[in-house]
């Protein structure tokens, strides 16, 4: 799957500064970056981004929650999402691929192998 | 953009975070003392708990590895805390000012 626009929804802004760098920079992508999952439910069916990478851990509504209302929407109801967390014990992993996440990547991330990890998610899908 | 310059930004990134994870590191050790004058209560356990795990992701994403393991240690022994009646806070409050003091010193390195 050939990836042209990637969507970051995440609350911190150090998280998405870096994130962007990488996708933008290494990935060669153009990215939409969000700080809530409102605003990702909001923008995600005009910008129809090839794949969001989703934090878990947000103020309402949290990751789960907004990938349930981008399951809801016909407009980003396929949209691939990658969950961001820290929160990775393999239990936990299992519950958000069951939630409907096509890849889990782990906090601490290495910004550099960002892009290939997301592009290695989406080959196995 | 070349390597080089993907990891000047990258560099520039860094230093910009590190200067306010020090900040980060000063509220929370401002959160622990706070902790100890309220008798080490169960929200702001989870207060400290909840800035450390985010401590922990994003200064390890911007290359601080020695801090980030030492704020997952944070994390988990006011997970111990905060799960388990019969750790003492004598006992587990010492490793978690460590904790602090070793994310600290992983700014340095």
């Amino acid at each position: 799957m050939k990836i042209e626009k990637v969507m970051i929804v995440d609350d911190d802004d150090d998280v998405r500064a870096i994130s962007e760098l990488a996708a933008r920079k290494i990935g060669n992508w153009a990215v939409v970056s969000v700080a809530s999952g409102a605003e990702a439910v909001a923008l995600a069916p005009m910008e129809r981004p090839d794949v969001i990478l989703l934090d878990v851990m947000m103020p309402p509504p949290d990751g789960p929650a907004t990938l349930a209302m981008l399951r809801d929407d016909r407009a980003t109801a396929t949209i691939p999402v990658i969950f961001m967390t820290a929160m990775a014990q393999p239990h936990e992993i299992e519950s958000y691929l069951a939630l409907g996440a096509c890849g889990v990547i782990c906090k601490p991330f290495d910004a550099t192998a960002l892009p290939d990890e997301i592009r290695r998610i989406l080959r196995e899908e | 953009m070349s390597l080089r310059e993907v990891d000047h930004e990258l560099e520039r990134l860094r230093e910009r975070y590190r200067e306010k994870f020090e900040r980060e590191l000063e509220l929370l050790a401002e959160r622990l003392r706070e902790a100890e004058r309220a008798g080490y209560g169960r929200p702001q356990l989870e207060a400290i708990r909840g800035l450390a795990h985010r401590l922990m992701g994003t200064s390890g994403s911007y290359g601080l590895e020695a801090s980030s393991a030492a704020l997952a240690r944070m994390e988990e022994g006011l997970e111990r805390l905060l799960d388990a009646a019969e750790v003492e806070v004598g006992v587990a409050w010492p490793e978690v000012e460590s904790d602090l003091a070793a994310a600290r010193a992983g700014l340095k390195e």
